[in-house]
């Protein structure tokens, strides 16, 4: 895990500079820039592992910036932005981007996601061109069907076999919505009756071992009224 | 003391009793006046105390000379009784008895009359006196003497004449004097009321002056058509010294006071509404000929001026334009039609400066439309940037609000981790740390409120189980439950509730409605949770105790940051539910509270998607 670079990319030079101390407290060495035409200098100046981006800046705003780098890189860039809304979100992902935190953000959520992003890409690099057909892949959630389990970021999950069910369920067929009766029959193979709360306990377990916020999930969604995803990333 | 005099002049009892009063004294009259005609008695009564001294007496003594006289040339004529006569005329004699003689007359009475030869004389203790003398000078000879008698039968006539007729002539006075004041104090009166100075019109006077005026016009019509038509069919009966009326006559009495009745009482009407009319000074206004004749007058001022297009300088210009073209066009015309009867070589110059006119006012309006379009399109323009300013206004108050914060949270963090911190710096760091995420909670919720309120938020509206989503959301905040320690008691409908909403939205609303429960319910009390539909509606709602006394309205509460304590003691933004109202009204929904002593209890509707 040493030198790994990564830059920080913020207008606000404080902000800036907490991530920075946040970052090599966990043993990261950080580069910084100020707006997004200083980091694309950067880019090509210095050996960069993970981009810490903000949205709005001057001269390149961040959206236009992390485009420029997908076009010539393939390092994980998290977007670090004031912009909250849904919109927002999947209007930072479909640009290329990797993850979306808001500001004010939670620092060790900050370090996690980094963490994860970096374990992504500097270890599970391979596995993407492994192609093995009993694996699923999607974002740092890996699921292997022949051994029945679960990796995030590489690292094993241990699940029982009805969250295994279910996370394989929502895994094979994702971005589809299930309902908690549909999730039950398949994979309890019982007549569903009264199982919103049943399934639904199930879900929020499964989400406390594989997200690194729970309260916000990234991958295992409620549709709210309707029923469960798995949302599909890259 | 005018005060109350004027309360009680005023009054609509009293002005009603007036009105009937006079309508009840002149039908009244003009009944009298049909009786006295009927009963025959002769109105000079009422004149001449004595019958002697009357034009009658005049009038009769006449007739009785005039019957002897006919008499005298032989035609049949009746002599009336207490008269005794002798005449002779070419041998012929008459006389009242057989006993009574020329000589006689002259003899037994002090006083007689004499006809010779068409002198009348009046003898009286031997003096003589020629009192008429037009009769024909027939060279007759008459003597006659009227006796007491007559004079006492004919004065008892006329006395019991006067008694009959005297009392009803003078009630009759009575009545017309009186009708007449109490007609001014009508008249005075009306339209006023008791409690103010201020003119009161009533229902009639809302119909047009022109219809009152046919209503009074048509009873009074009515009236004489039914006076000619229905009177006159019997005669005075002779006076007897009693009424005698027979019952055709009397009918007709009837018919007469009745009509009169009833054409008083609306010509009365009538008459009291012309009368509020003029004092209200709307007399012409309120007529039909004068609203026709302004509206003629206001539609060709603004046709002509453009008054109500002042506000709008292009168009006014646009609108004048027009009408100077017409009257000049007009004029033209007009031109070349006089021309072509009188110089007709020079009527083509008319046309030739019209076509010029045309072609100026053409010109002229282009530059003017062209103006109202500039105008048009930049307040367009303005609108859309004031909307856009607005949206800004909102995301960059929120993302200067959120970068500060955002130092102001990591700095605390990394301070949070220096080693060497006291612990009193260490509790102060903890203190600033649970505010600031306490400041972060609140700009989020503020955050939610503007873009709701302003209209500006993505909904994400799709068909959805009400009661799949609430019992996703008790599970997903099944720790806070825990933690809170009270009891949520889930009471679902048997079928699903299906709406049509925005499920991440409407989860915030259910949430925040189980959160603002959790926070403020009586320790040991219940909070019960329940979702059901009726034919129209599927319903959420949630009741709980109070843990404080709920000293607020409805309205109150659902202000933002209003918070039920005033102590404001605990966690939260105090925008809960004042978002939850806000994401069920964008989202669709029916947002209320009731509150019931220390029952609070919130709802949420939406229409059933079926």
């Amino acid at each position: 895990m040493d030198n790994i670079n990564i830059l920080v990319v913020d207008d606000d030079k404080e902000i800036a500079n907490a991530i920075e101390k946040l970052l090599i407290i966990e043993g990261y060495s950080v580069e910084k820039a100020y707006n997004g035409l200083e980091a694309m200098e950067v880019l090509v100046n210095k050996s960069i592992h993970l981009i810490i981006m903000d949205i709005m800046m001057p001269k390149l705003d961040g959206l236009s910036a992390t485009m420029r780098v997908r076009e010539v890189k393939n390092i994980p860039i998290i977007i670090l932005s004031a912009k909250s809304e849904d919109s927002d979100k999947v209007l930072g992902l479909s640009m290329g981007a990797d993850d979306y935190i808001t500001k004010p953000f939670n620092s060790q959520e900050l370090v996690a996601r980094v963490k994860s992003q970096i374990r992504r890409y500097m270890t599970l690099g391979d596995m993407n061109n492994n192609n093995n057909k009993t694996q699923i892949q999607n974002g740092s959630l890996t699921l292997d069907k022949e051994s029945r389990s679960l990796y995030v970021d590489g690292g094993f999950i241990k699940l029982t076999p009805t969250e295994y069910g279910i996370i394989d369920l929502l895994m094979t067929n994702p971005g589809i919505v299930f309902s908690a009766e549909q999730i039950y029959e398949k994979v309890w193979e019982e007549p569903a009756y009264s199982v919103e709360n049943t399934v639904m306990v199930h879900i929020r377990r499964i989400r406390e071992k594989i997200e690194i916020n729970p309260k916000e999930p990234k991958y295992l969604k409620v549709v709210w009224g309707i029923g469960y995803k798995i949302e599909k990333h890259k | 003391m005018d005060t109350k005099l004027r309360n009680i002049s005023r009054s609509s009892i009293l002005k009603s009793i007036a009105f009937i009063l006079v309508v009840v004294m002149v039908a009244s009259i003009s009944g009298m006046i049909i009786y006295g005609y009927y009963s025959g008695i002769n109105p000079e009564v009422i004149f001449t105390e004595d019958y002697v001294n009357s034009e009658t007496y005049t009038r009769d003594f006449r007739d009785i000379v005039h019957s002897l006289d006919m008499a005298l040339s032989g035609n049949d004529t009746t002599i009336p009784g207490g008269i005794s006569y002798y005449g002779t005329r070419s041998g012929q004699v008459i006389a009242s008895s057989p006993s009574i003689s020329e000589g006689e007359i002259a003899r037994i009475y002090q006083l007689y009359y004499q006809l010779d030869n068409g002198v009348l004389t009046k003898y009286e203790n031997g003096n003589e006196e020629v009192i008429l003398t037009n009769f024909s000078p027939s060279g007759s000879s008459l003597f006659f003497v009227i006796h007491s008698n007559f004079y006492e039968e004919q004065q008892n006539l006329w006395e019991s004449g006067r008694n009959a007729l005297l009392p009803l002539v003078l009630s009759g006075l009575v009545f017309i004097v009186l009708s007449l004041a109490l007609i001014t104090y009508l008249f005075i009166v009306t339209g006023r009321k008791s409690s103010d100075d201020e003119l009161h019109f009533g229902a009639l006077d809302r119909l047009y002056t022109e219809v009152i005026l046919v209503l009074i016009a048509g009873a009074l019509g009515l009236w004489i058509a039914v006076v000619f038509t229905g009177t006159g069919y019997g005669s005075p009966n002779k006076w007897i010294g009693e009424v005698v009326i027979h019952s055709r006559e009397m009918m007709e009495i009837y018919i007469v006071t009745g009509i009169t009745a009833f054409t008083t009482f609306f010509v009365g009407l009538g008459l009291l509404s012309l009368a509020r009319r003029i004092k209200g000074k709307v007399l012409l206004k309120s007529s039909f000929g004068y609203k026709v004749f302004y509206r003629g007058f206001v539609l060709i001022k603004s046709l002509i001026i453009g008054e109500n297009l002042k506000e709008n300088p292009p168009t006014h210009t646009l609108h004048k334009r027009q009408v100077n073209f017409v009257l000049v066009s007009f004029g033209l015309v007009f031109l070349t039609m006089i021309l072509m009867f009188t110089a007709y070589p020079l009527a083509f110059i008319p046309p030739a400066i019209e076509i010029f006119v045309i072609y100026l006012y053409f010109k002229s309006n282009k530059e003017t439309y062209e103006e109202i379009n500039k105008e048009y399109s930049e307040s367009l323009q303005e609108q859309l940037k004031a909307e856009r300013m607005k949206i800004n206004l909102v995301t960059n108050v929120s993302h200067d609000l959120k970068t500060p914060l955002t130092s102001i949270i990591s700095y605390v963090d990394l301070l949070s981790r220096e080693e060497d911190l006291s612990d009193t710096s260490r509790d102060y760091v903890k203190i600033i740390s649970e505010k600031a995420s306490r400041l972060k909670n609140i700009v989020a919720d503020l955050f939610d409120l503007a873009k709701s309120t302003s209209g500006d938020i993505n909904l994400d509206l799709e068909k959805l189980d009400l009661k799949k989503l609430v019992q996703q959301t008790i599970v997903d905040m099944e720790d806070c439950i825990r933690d809170s320690g009270f009891i949520v008691r889930e009471i679902y409908s048997e079928e699903s509730v299906d709406i049509y909403s925005d499920g991440k939205k409407l989860y915030r609303v259910i949430q925040n409605l189980v959160d603002n429960a959790l926070k403020y319910s009586l320790e040991g009390s219940r909070i019960y949770v329940e979702v059901n539909k009726d034919s129209d509606w599927g319903i959420f709602c949630i009741k709980n105790t109070a843990n404080y006394e709920m000293g607020f309205t409805k309205e109150e509460i659902l202000q933002r940051f209003f918070r039920g304590d005033q102590a404001r003691s605990s966690e939260g933004s105090g925008l809960g539910l004042s978002i939850a109202e806000s994401f069920t009204a964008v989202t669709g929904g029916l947002f209320d509270i009731e509150v019931d002593g220390d029952q609070f209890k919130a709802v949420v509707k939406f229409k059933l998607d079926i």
